[in-house]
Order: C-alpha cells, then sequence, then structure tokens
C-alpha cells in the first residue's frame, strides 16, 4: 500500500486489520506516506466526530489538524499498532475538551441558532433527496445537534461515538476509559434526552 | 431485573451490543412489559430517523494541506542536525510529558551552567583582553626597581613578582 500525494480517502471498511497495523508501523518509522494514507483512513471520521462534539466548523478544522499532528509526534510512544483507532479517536477528544476548558476561560459558549449553517454543509447525497425529505434532514439535524450541545459531555462523547461513527460499546469503553455498564448507562440517557428534543420537533411540525 | 435497569440493556440491544447472556433476559422482559416493549420501538424508530438524517462532512482538502505544512522532519526525510538528532527522540523511552519536560530542563539547566561557568573562569572578556597581551609590567611610582610583571603563564589572574 503506497500513498500518494492528494489521494482519495481510504474507507475503513476496505482496510484490513493486518493492512492498518502495517501502516501504522511504517508511519512510526518516519514513513510520511503511511502517515498520509491514516490521514485518509480516518480524517474523515475523525473530522465528523469532533463537528459532532463541537458543533462547529471552525473548530473542527483546527481540532482535526491539531489531533492528526499530536498524533504524528506522539506515534512512537504507541505500543500497539492495533490500537491506533482509539488512540487517535482518543486524543481527538482531548483536544475537543482542552479546546472547550480554553473557551470558558476567555469566553462563553454560544448556542445560537444561526451559528451552523447546515444548508451549506450538506453532504452531496442529501442534494439528491427530495425537497421535503431534504428540509427534514436539516431541521432534524439541527435539532439534534442542539441537544448534543446542551448534554453533559460525557454523555455526548459515548452517544456520538454509537450512533454516528457506528462503535460498539467495547470500542467505546477503549476510547473514553470507563467501564461497559458505565457506557451502556451514559448511553441510554445520551437517548432518552435525544428523544425529548425529537419529540418536542416533531410535535412542533405537527401543529 | 427492574424496567429502569433493564432499559440500557434494551438501548444496547438496538445498538448491536448487548452481551449475548443478557439478551434473553431482554427479549423475555420486552415480551411481557408493554411499555419497555414500548420502549424500544420508540427507540428503535429514532434510531431509524437519525440514520436517515444523519450528515456527513467531507474535510475540506486544506487540512491535510495544513498538517503537511507542520509536520516535523522524520528519520529518513530531514537533512541537517533534524535527520541525526530528534529531540522528541532523545525522551521517546520517557512516558510521562512532566517527566520528559522536566528531564529536558534539567539537560538545558545543566547546559547554561557548564556555558555560565565557562565564562566566569577562564572565557571571559576580561580573561581574554588579559590573555591578548602576553606580559606587561606596573611600577610603583618614584620606585623604579620595584614593579610586578605579569607572565602569561595560561591564567591571566596570577601575578608574579618580578625581583629585577
Amino acid at each position: 500500500m503506497k500513498a500518494v500525494p492528494n489521494q482519495a480517502p481510504l474507507p475503513l471498511s476496505d482496510v484490513t486489520a493486518e493492512d492498518l497495523s502495517a501502516a501504522v508501523k511504517r508511519a512510526q518509522e518516519g514513513s510520511s506516506a503511511d502517515f498520509h494514507l491514516l490521514y485518509g483512513m480516518f480524517g474523515k471520521p475523525i473530522y465528523n466526530f469532533i463537528w459532532k462534539l463541537t458543533g462547529s466548523i471552525e473548530d473542527t478544522e483546527d481540532l482535526t489538524q491539531e489531533t492528526f499532528l499530536k498524533a504524528h509526534s506522539e506515534l512512537k510512544r504507541l505500543r500497539d499498532p492495533g490500537q491506533f483507532k482509539f488512540w487517535l479517536y482518543r486524543i481527538a477528544r482531548n483536544e475537543v475538551y482542552q479546546k472547550r476548558r480554553r473557551s470558558q476561560r476567555s469566553t462563553p459558549v454560544s448556542l445560537d441558532d444561526d451559528e451552523i449553517d447546515y444548508h451549506n454543509l450538506l453532504h452531496d447525497e442529501s442534494k439528491e433527496m427530495n425537497p421535503e425529505a431534504r428540509v427534514l434532514s436539516l431541521e432534524l439535524n439541527q435539532v439534534v445537534d442542539r441537544a448534543l450541545q446542551a448534554m453533559a459531555p460525557k454523555y455526548r462523547d459515548v452517544f456520538v461515538l454509537a450512533v454516528f461513527q457506528k462503535m460498539s460499546y467495547d470500542e467505546i469503553t477503549k476510547v473514553v476509559g470507563r467501564s461497559l455498564l458505565s457506557v451502556k448507562t451514559d448511553i441510554y440517557r445520551a437517548r432518552l434526552a435525544v428523544k425529548d428534543s425529537l419529540n418536542a420537533y416533531l410535535k412542533r411540525r405537527e401543529r | 431485573m427492574s424496567c429502569e435497569k433493564l432499559r440500557p440493556h434494551i438501548t444496547a440491544m438496538l445498538d448491536g451490543s448487548l452481551e449475548s447472556d443478557l439478551k434473553r433476559l431482554v427479549d423475555d422482559h420486552a415480551r411481557e412489559c408493554p411499555a419497555c416493549m414500548r420502549f424500544m420501538h420508540e427507540q428503535a424508530e429514532m434510531t431509524d430517523l437519525l440514520n436517515a438524517a444523519i450528515v456527513e462532512l467531507n474535510p475540506p482538502d486544506r487540512i491535510w494541506a495544513r498538517i503537511e505544512d507542520r509536520l516535523p522532519e522524520t528519520v529518513g526525510k530531514g537533512t541537517g542536525i533534524a535527520a541525526w538528532f530528534n529531540f522528541n527522540d532523545l525522551f521517546a523511552s520517557v512516558r510521562m510529558s512532566s517527566v520528559r519536560y522536566a528531564a529536558a530542563g534539567c539537560l538545558l539547566f545543566l547546559l547554561a551552567s557548564v556555558v555560565f561557568v565557562n565564562y566566569r573562569i577562564g572565557l571571559g572578556d576580561e580573561a581574554r583582553l588579559l590573555s591578548e597581551v602576553e606580559s606587561y609590567s606596573i611600577s610603583v611610582e618614584g620606585n623604579p626597581f620595584y614593579q610586578f610583571a605579569a607572565v602569561d603563564s595560561g591564567n591571566p589572574f596570577r601575578l608574579e613578582r618580578n625581583t629585577k
């Protein structure tokens, strides 16, 4: 597997665990091409993970960049290349927390309705939806995003990992460092919070 | 098991992460508990709704360009000092970052101490000025026979009495 500059992102589903470990090992030995390959595999999931946690595109770009730079500088300390995925998500999560702590010290976090312009952000596929489905998708994303930003970080992290990143609960324990029971309970509570927000939205929509 | 305790297992089952030994327990309970069955259906509907509405963004190309610009020189790529001396490599075996920084601080303090001591003992400006003069003499006024002479003996602060 050789990376070339500006290559298209490589879906994780197309990569075997052995190929991933081999790429991580080569990147640990100093291969820039293999680090680029790892970015191709994890750039998009990490970007979307950070986006759901922060709700800000500008912060997401900066934090994605910082996450991969941190991963590059610390990569040699990763003892088990097979754990790269969880290790990278942990770095991303820590970067988000650090950013939040810095922001809370300087300015209060804004939860303005207009902060996220979903109309300009929708994935290309959504443009193929019929207009009604597209409006529903836009509104649902806004509702879910507001519910996420309003909930405690420990609920938000695990909910995003389970529902949007499609991680198993076992994998989530490796990212957040909590017990399986704790993860299970936190996802349940987060689901209740999102369900309340969605119910309120659906009721408003029916009127 | 009460409904309240069972429900986290129901959502885990919907996410495909319930341990196999608990699945039977959840199924049996939900079959006999209308409230939990309703909860399961509501959560399943919500999952379907979220899956249909999920927006995934593609990271803009400028992110990788910015990362690449800031990647430090690595082994096999860099030249000069960066190619053979990497500060991170030097302390890579030290796991805690605070300990790593403390070790780096000690090393810097040691280097600074060596430079300072060298400067004070023999390589300061005054010493350099004195060392440029091979020898000189100081006359005591009114007594031409009583003189001190400095001889360049490697130590510019050492004066030897001249008995001339």
